[in-house]
Protein backbone atom coordinates (compact mmCIF):
# COMPACT_ATOMS: atom_id res chain seq x y z
CA UNK A 1 0.00 0.00 0.00
CA UNK A 2 1.51 3.28 -0.85
CA UNK A 3 1.50 6.14 2.12
CA UNK A 4 0.36 9.54 1.25
CA UNK A 5 3.19 11.83 2.26
CA UNK A 6 2.31 14.45 4.96
CA UNK A 7 2.92 17.72 3.87
CA UNK A 8 5.33 19.41 6.56
CA UNK A 9 4.28 22.13 8.40
CA UNK A 10 7.57 24.60 9.11
CA UNK A 11 8.04 25.34 12.82
CA UNK A 12 8.08 29.00 13.29
CA UNK A 13 9.44 30.76 16.72
CA UNK A 14 8.83 34.33 17.10
CA UNK A 15 11.63 35.46 17.96
CA UNK A 16 10.60 39.38 17.80
CA UNK A 17 8.97 39.28 21.37
CA UNK A 18 11.79 37.75 23.02
CA UNK A 19 13.97 40.43 22.13
CA UNK A 20 11.31 42.83 23.45
CA UNK A 21 11.27 41.04 26.92
CA UNK A 22 14.96 41.03 26.91
CA UNK A 23 14.72 44.44 27.20
CA UNK A 24 12.06 45.22 29.58
CA UNK A 25 14.15 43.15 31.35
CA UNK A 26 17.87 45.67 31.30
CA UNK A 27 15.59 48.44 31.24
CA UNK A 28 14.31 47.26 35.04
CA UNK A 29 17.79 45.37 36.13
CA UNK A 30 18.85 49.26 35.22
CA UNK A 31 16.16 51.11 36.55
CA UNK A 32 15.89 49.52 40.09
CA UNK A 33 19.92 49.36 40.57
CA UNK A 34 21.27 51.07 43.12
CA UNK A 35 25.39 51.62 42.06
CA UNK A 36 27.77 51.87 45.19
CA UNK A 37 29.30 54.79 45.35
CA UNK A 38 31.55 54.19 48.19
CA UNK A 39 33.32 50.80 46.59
CA UNK A 40 36.57 52.87 46.61
CA UNK A 41 36.32 53.57 50.28
CA UNK A 42 38.16 50.82 52.73
CA UNK A 43 36.29 50.66 55.54
CA UNK A 44 36.38 47.18 58.28
CA UNK A 45 33.00 47.29 59.71
CA UNK A 46 32.34 46.72 63.44
CA UNK A 47 30.75 43.70 64.51
CA UNK A 48 27.97 42.90 66.59
CA UNK A 49 25.03 40.50 67.68
CA UNK A 50 22.39 42.93 68.10
CA UNK A 51 22.04 44.11 64.88
CA UNK A 52 19.14 43.74 62.10
CA UNK A 53 18.63 44.01 58.65
CA UNK A 54 17.58 48.03 57.93
CA UNK A 55 16.69 49.84 54.62
CA UNK A 56 19.02 51.71 52.90
CA UNK A 57 19.50 55.69 53.03
CA UNK A 58 20.53 57.14 49.96
CA UNK A 59 23.00 59.48 51.96
CA UNK A 60 26.03 57.65 53.18
CA UNK A 61 29.13 58.97 55.12
CA UNK A 62 32.26 56.80 56.04
CA UNK A 63 35.45 57.08 57.85
CA UNK A 64 38.02 55.03 56.93
CA UNK A 65 40.85 53.04 58.28
CA UNK A 66 42.87 56.18 57.98
CA UNK A 67 40.22 58.71 59.84
CA UNK A 68 39.24 60.08 56.29
CA UNK A 69 36.21 61.22 56.61
CA UNK A 70 33.72 60.67 53.14
CA UNK A 71 30.80 62.26 52.08
CA UNK A 72 28.87 60.22 49.24
CA UNK A 73 31.82 58.77 47.87
CA UNK A 74 33.93 62.27 48.51
CA UNK A 75 36.38 62.64 50.94
CA UNK A 76 35.70 65.80 52.84
CA UNK A 77 36.79 67.63 55.79
CA UNK A 78 35.14 67.19 59.14
CA UNK A 79 34.06 70.73 59.83
CA UNK A 80 32.31 70.58 55.81
CA UNK A 81 30.20 67.39 57.09
CA UNK A 82 27.59 68.83 58.93
CA UNK A 83 26.74 71.23 56.08
CA UNK A 84 27.37 68.87 53.02
CA UNK A 85 24.81 66.07 54.79
CA UNK A 86 22.27 68.83 55.18
CA UNK A 87 22.34 69.37 51.46
CA UNK A 88 22.35 65.85 50.27
CA UNK A 89 19.74 65.28 52.73
CA UNK A 90 17.47 68.46 51.98
CA UNK A 91 18.21 67.02 47.96
CA UNK A 92 16.49 63.95 48.28
CA UNK A 93 14.04 64.82 50.87
CA UNK A 94 15.28 61.92 53.26
CA UNK A 95 16.40 62.02 56.76
CA UNK A 96 18.11 58.81 56.74
CA UNK A 97 22.17 58.67 56.89
CA UNK A 98 23.84 55.30 56.42
CA UNK A 99 27.36 55.58 58.71
CA UNK A 100 29.98 53.67 58.41
CA UNK A 101 32.76 53.85 60.84
CA UNK A 102 36.11 51.30 60.74
CA UNK A 103 36.42 49.29 63.64
CA UNK A 104 39.58 50.81 64.58
CA UNK A 105 39.10 53.99 64.88
CA UNK A 106 39.52 55.70 68.33
CA UNK A 107 36.58 57.24 70.33
CA UNK A 108 38.55 60.58 70.12
CA UNK A 109 38.95 60.03 66.00
CA UNK A 110 35.31 59.47 65.30
CA UNK A 111 33.53 61.28 67.84
CA UNK A 112 33.60 65.10 66.41
CA UNK A 113 31.79 63.00 63.25
CA UNK A 114 29.40 62.19 65.33
CA UNK A 115 28.67 65.24 67.10
CA UNK A 116 28.92 67.08 63.23
CA UNK A 117 25.81 64.49 62.47
CA UNK A 118 23.71 64.82 65.72
CA UNK A 119 23.51 68.47 64.42
CA UNK A 120 21.89 67.60 61.56
CA UNK A 121 18.94 66.47 62.43
CA UNK A 122 19.31 63.11 60.86
CA UNK A 123 18.06 59.71 61.90
CA UNK A 124 21.51 57.55 62.21
CA UNK A 125 21.60 54.27 60.77
CA UNK A 126 24.95 52.75 62.21
CA UNK A 127 25.84 49.93 59.69
CA UNK A 128 28.09 46.62 61.12
CA UNK A 129 28.21 42.91 61.06
CA UNK A 130 26.71 40.39 62.08
CA UNK A 131 29.02 38.66 64.83
CA UNK B 1 8.68 58.41 -21.19
CA UNK B 2 8.17 55.43 -19.34
CA UNK B 3 10.16 54.94 -16.46
CA UNK B 4 10.85 51.54 -15.16
CA UNK B 5 9.57 50.48 -11.96
CA UNK B 6 12.41 49.47 -9.61
CA UNK B 7 12.29 46.19 -7.72
CA UNK B 8 11.31 46.55 -4.22
CA UNK B 9 13.43 44.59 -1.58
CA UNK B 10 11.88 43.60 1.53
CA UNK B 11 13.58 44.88 4.50
CA UNK B 12 13.76 42.40 7.79
CA UNK B 13 15.68 42.72 10.26
CA UNK B 14 17.46 39.78 11.93
CA UNK B 15 15.56 39.61 15.20
CA UNK B 16 17.26 36.27 16.52
CA UNK B 17 20.34 37.99 16.68
CA UNK B 18 19.08 41.38 18.56
CA UNK B 19 17.15 38.98 21.27
CA UNK B 20 20.51 37.21 21.74
CA UNK B 21 22.28 40.59 22.19
CA UNK B 22 19.50 41.52 24.94
CA UNK B 23 19.77 38.38 26.59
CA UNK B 24 24.24 38.91 26.49
CA UNK B 25 23.13 42.10 28.27
CA UNK B 26 21.22 40.89 30.66
CA UNK B 27 23.73 37.89 32.10
CA UNK B 28 26.47 40.01 32.18
CA UNK B 29 24.38 42.40 34.38
CA UNK B 30 24.09 39.79 36.39
CA UNK B 31 27.04 38.22 36.98
CA UNK B 32 28.83 41.56 37.50
CA UNK B 33 26.01 42.93 40.12
CA UNK B 34 26.93 42.69 43.81
CA UNK B 35 23.73 42.79 46.06
CA UNK B 36 24.06 44.77 49.01
CA UNK B 37 21.87 44.78 52.02
CA UNK B 38 23.29 46.41 54.46
CA UNK B 39 22.44 45.33 58.69
CA UNK B 40 22.84 47.39 61.30
CA UNK B 41 21.27 49.50 64.72
CA UNK B 42 19.19 52.58 63.25
CA UNK B 43 19.71 55.05 66.38
CA UNK B 44 17.23 56.68 68.01
CA UNK B 45 19.20 60.56 69.21
CA UNK B 46 17.42 63.20 72.15
CA UNK B 47 15.91 65.55 70.73
CA UNK B 48 16.12 68.68 72.44
CA UNK B 49 13.43 68.15 74.82
CA UNK B 50 15.21 64.55 75.68
CA UNK B 51 18.49 66.24 75.76
CA UNK B 52 19.89 64.33 78.87
CA UNK B 53 20.82 67.94 80.21
CA UNK B 54 17.31 68.78 80.43
CA UNK B 55 15.85 65.67 81.87
CA UNK B 56 15.53 66.29 85.90
CA UNK B 57 15.45 61.99 86.57
CA UNK B 58 17.86 59.96 86.98
CA UNK B 59 19.72 59.13 83.09
CA UNK B 60 21.50 55.43 82.60
CA UNK B 61 25.21 55.88 82.29
CA UNK B 62 27.09 53.10 80.82
CA UNK B 63 30.90 54.09 81.13
CA UNK B 64 33.15 52.77 79.00
CA UNK B 65 36.85 52.56 78.74
CA UNK B 66 39.19 50.18 76.59
CA UNK B 67 38.97 47.25 79.23
CA UNK B 68 35.92 47.74 81.25
CA UNK B 69 31.89 48.33 81.18
CA UNK B 70 30.56 50.26 84.13
CA UNK B 71 26.65 51.33 85.02
CA UNK B 72 26.64 54.67 86.88
CA UNK B 73 29.72 55.12 87.25
CA UNK B 74 29.92 52.90 90.01
CA UNK B 75 28.86 48.72 89.48
CA UNK B 76 31.55 46.90 86.78
CA UNK B 77 29.43 44.72 84.64
CA UNK B 78 31.24 41.34 84.09
CA UNK B 79 31.20 42.08 80.28
CA UNK B 80 29.00 43.10 77.11
CA UNK B 81 26.73 40.26 77.58
CA UNK B 82 25.98 41.49 81.57
CA UNK B 83 25.01 44.28 80.17
CA UNK B 84 22.88 42.79 77.67
CA UNK B 85 21.04 41.42 80.15
CA UNK B 86 20.93 44.49 82.57
CA UNK B 87 19.16 46.57 79.50
CA UNK B 88 16.64 43.05 78.94
CA UNK B 89 15.70 43.47 82.73
CA UNK B 90 15.26 47.38 82.11
CA UNK B 91 12.55 46.85 80.19
CA UNK B 92 13.66 50.36 78.50
CA UNK B 93 11.33 49.56 75.39
CA UNK B 94 8.49 49.68 77.44
CA UNK B 95 9.30 53.13 78.99
CA UNK B 96 8.18 56.87 78.34
CA UNK B 97 10.73 58.95 76.02
CA UNK B 98 12.83 60.72 78.77
CA UNK B 99 12.99 57.26 80.65
CA UNK B 100 14.69 55.42 78.03
CA UNK B 101 17.77 57.89 77.53
CA UNK B 102 21.02 56.18 77.84
CA UNK B 103 24.03 57.95 78.34
CA UNK B 104 27.30 56.34 77.05
CA UNK B 105 30.64 58.19 78.57
CA UNK B 106 33.69 56.73 76.46
CA UNK B 107 37.19 57.20 77.15
CA UNK B 108 40.08 57.90 75.31
CA UNK B 109 41.60 55.19 72.76
CA UNK B 110 37.95 53.07 72.51
CA UNK B 111 38.27 51.44 69.77
CA UNK B 112 35.22 51.68 67.15
CA UNK B 113 34.58 48.02 67.03
CA UNK B 114 33.93 47.87 71.20
CA UNK B 115 31.62 51.11 71.48
CA UNK B 116 29.44 50.16 68.46
CA UNK B 117 28.59 46.38 70.55
CA UNK B 118 27.70 48.82 73.30
CA UNK B 119 26.04 51.06 71.21
CA UNK B 120 24.40 48.29 69.15
CA UNK B 121 22.88 46.96 72.50
CA UNK B 122 21.66 49.98 73.65
CA UNK B 123 19.68 50.49 70.49
CA UNK B 124 18.48 46.81 70.52
CA UNK B 125 16.96 47.27 74.01
CA UNK B 126 15.25 50.07 73.12
CA UNK B 127 17.31 52.97 74.62
CA UNK B 128 17.73 56.30 73.14
CA UNK B 129 21.59 57.30 72.84
CA UNK B 130 23.14 60.21 74.15
CA UNK B 131 26.62 59.51 72.93
CA UNK B 132 28.14 62.20 71.64
CA UNK B 133 30.12 63.99 74.76
CA UNK B 134 33.27 62.56 75.23
CA UNK B 135 34.37 62.23 78.86
CA UNK B 136 37.46 65.24 79.49
CA UNK B 137 40.36 63.78 80.82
Amino acid sequence: MKLKHRSRVKPHVPFAPMGDIAFLLIIFFMVTSVFIKEAHVDVTLPKSQDIAKIHDGQVTVSMDGEGVVWVQGRPCALGDVEALVSGELEARAENLVMLKIDENMRHEQFSPLLSALSATAAQLAWIGEQE
Amino acid sequence: MKLSRRKRVEAAADLVAFADVAFLLIIFFILTSTFVRNSGQKLELPSASKDPENVQNEVLTIHLTPERIMLNGEDELAGLQSLREYLSDAQLADRPDEERLVWIESSPGVRCGRYYQVVAAVADAGGILAIFEEESQ
